[in-house]
């Protein structure tokens, strides 16, 4: 370690934080902890007890009870199935508001900024009837309509786009490509930290999405997990099985605990950059 | 001599531009065509998915379901809704629940914020638990919370009787129903709100807090006269995303109180869902998203005033 003394004024204020930390985490310790202890144990047994009676059942159990892999799988399919279509989407727009020349382009600015001032979870009982008349219901593609032109994704690439050098993009159009092969070959190349935090948000967000998902699917081939998972919450409530109920939190939300261990720090760059979503 | 280089800057510029105005007619070159067929898909799902459901939406908030047929009622649906004592609660509930989860992100969030930006400042370790509960589904971090409130093996009641404070069944309480959510919130959301925070603190330059800690002022005198005005900026925007956030929560709604007991803890957006999906009550359902539309439109353009204010007087 270096030589550098800590005074006490320094490292109070990051004990403070620890001890704060700690606090906070301690619903999720208890989640945990509830998850490998039988709840009869938990509630009458000492914490020795509860050492001596860890067991894997709960999961097992979950697994069982719900259909948690293939909750999993609809998840998967919707959230990155979505994620793709949004990068083309916003690729595409964020190109043509940053490098390209056309008529109407302040009020196509205006109707991409209308998408940011009126968030999709506050339209609901419209979209729900345009899928109904699209006959969209149930499907994935009717999950992920709402969110396919991104107005946050497009203003992110918009500005990033903007500051790839003029250069660059003469030098390819003198060469004779087309517009699609310079954003494909000159800017989607030196652009990929701006797609990576977009991906980020865009998978976070619509992983934990719950409202829109438990409205559109009915079936357990569309499901998501956290629609799995609410669906399981009420279900064990009678049964006060806690252990089955801590067991199908974790289920749902260790992947994300994992990925933001993983990159927690493009992970905190890509949320200040969402604030306006 | 000059007259050679003259002419050889002709030479280049004629060489700059002919490929390309040879190359395509003049709509190409400019991008025209292009544009709109790169625009295309987002402004086909713009058009079906944000901008026709506003209108069908206002459209809808006027008419009543009569027997089978929709009829036009005027402004009937919105009296209701101000009238009615179920959904004046609703009202109230809302404010309420927006104006303490603005206050929470504002002071909350600056205060653990300047936490974060004490001494060490890159160790990501230390913020880890206020990240891991941004990231967490709601649906998740509600589960968790329904177990901390549970009366019987919650962890809750158990802390609170520890320090002598009187338990309570919080989410069948009318008086608590509405705190507990709100609780449940600010475990999940503090930590976004100080992200914001943080990204301002560490943009400022060192030697302003610096100096005021070396001219032995309080910490309190250090908030108020000098990291309060320099921040200004992100508590006004924190203001803006704080309204829309907490506006838009409602999925520990669901899981926890279903907006009970007696309607203690629905905000608008459940009653949205009940009224609309439960009850099939189409036009009460929008108007009340008529009215969020308008708070957010109010939003919008203040926002917009404040930033033309700023490009002019800053």
């Amino acid at each position: 370690m270096t030589a550098k003394r800590y005074t006490w004024r320094e490292i109070l204020p990051i004990l403070a934080l620890a001890l704060f930390g700690l606090v906070w985490m301690v619903p999720l310790f208890w989640t945990l902890l509830a998850a490998f202890v039988p709840t009869t144990q938990l509630l009458n047994g000492s914490p020795l007890d509860w050492l001596q009676n860890l067991h894997l059942g709960a999961f097992a159990e979950a697994w069982d009870v719900a259909p948690f892999p293939r909750f999993y799988l609809n998840t998967v399919i919707w959230v990155f199935g979505l994620l793709a279509l949004q990068l083309v989407t916003v690729s595409l727009a964020g190109f043509a508001l940053a490098r390209l020349d056309f008529r109407g382009k302040d009020q196509i600015f205006f109707l991409f900024l209308t998408q940011l001032m009126v968030p999709a979870t506050v339209l609901i009982l419209p979209n729900y009837q345009t899928l109904v008349t699209l006959g969209w219901l149930d499907s994935y593609q009717g999950m992920m309509a709402p969110y396919i032109a991104s107005a946050f994704g497009t203003f992110l690439m918009r500005q990033a786009f903007k500051q790839v050098p003029k250069e660059l993009e003469e030098a390819a159009r003198s060469d004779g490509a087309s517009w699609l092969q310079v954003l494909w070959h000159v800017f989607l190349p030196v652009t990929r930290a701006p797609l990576l935090a977009f991906s980020i948000v865009s998978v976070t967000y619509h992983w934990n999405e719950f409202l829109w998902p438990l409205l559109i699917t009915s079936s357990v081939e569309t499901r998501p997990l956290t629609v799995g998972l609410a669906l399981l919450v009420q279900s064990s409530e009678i049964g006060a099985q806690w252990d089955l109920l801590s067991a199908g939190t974790l289920i749902v939300a260790v992947p994300v605990i994992v990925l933001l261990a993983l990159v927690q720090k493009q992970f905190t760059n890509s949320f200040l950059s969402s604030g306006i979503k | 001599m000059p007259n050679q280089l003259h002419t050889q800057n002709e030479g280049v510029e004629a060489n700059l531009s002919l490929p390309r105005s040879l190359a395509l007619p003049a709509v190409l070159r400019s991008g025209g065509a292009v544009a709109y067929l790169f625009l295309l898909p987002s402004l086909v799902f713009l058009a079906v998915f944000t901008l026709w459901p506003i209108l069908s939406v206002i459209r809808s908030s006027f008419y009543a379901r009569r027997g089978r047929s929709q009829i036009f009622v005027g402004t009937d649906n919105f009296e209701r809704i101000f009238s009615d004592p179920f959904s004046q609660q609703v009202i109230l509930n809302t404010l309420g629940y927006v104006t303490l989860s603005l206050l929470m992100s504002v002071f909350g969030g600056l205060m653990l914020a300047i936490l974060m930006n004490q001494g060490l400042k890159n160790i990501g370790f230390f913020r880890f638990p206020f990240m891991a509960t941004i990231a967490l589904p709601m649906v998740s971090v509600a589960s968790v919370w329904l177990f901390m409130y549970s009366p019987r093996v919650g962890l809750l009641n158990d802390i609170l009787g520890g320090l002598g404070l009187p338990r309570s069944n919080w989410l069948s309480d009318p008086d608590l129903a509405l705190a507990g959510l709100f609780v449940v919130y600010l475990w999940k959301q503090l930590g976004y709100f100080a992200l914001f925070y943080l990204a301002a603190l560490q943009s400022l330059p060192d030697d302003v807090l610096e100096a005021a800690t070396l001219d032995g002022v309080t910490f309190w005198q250090k908030l108020r006269h000098i990291i309060w005005p320099l921040v200004s900026p992100t508590t006004y925007f924190v203001t803006t995303i704080g309204v829309l956030n907490s506006l838009q929560q409602v999925d520990h709604v669901f899981v926890l109180t279903q907006g009970g007991p007696n309607n203690a803890s629905s905000l608008a957006l459940y009653y949205v869902y009940e009224q609309g999906f439960k009850w099939f009550n189409t036009g009460i359902a929008s108007a009340m998203t008529v009215v969020l539309l308008a708070v957010l439109l109010t939003m919008a353009i203040l926002q917009f005033v404040y930033l033309e204010r700023r490009v002019h007087y800053d």
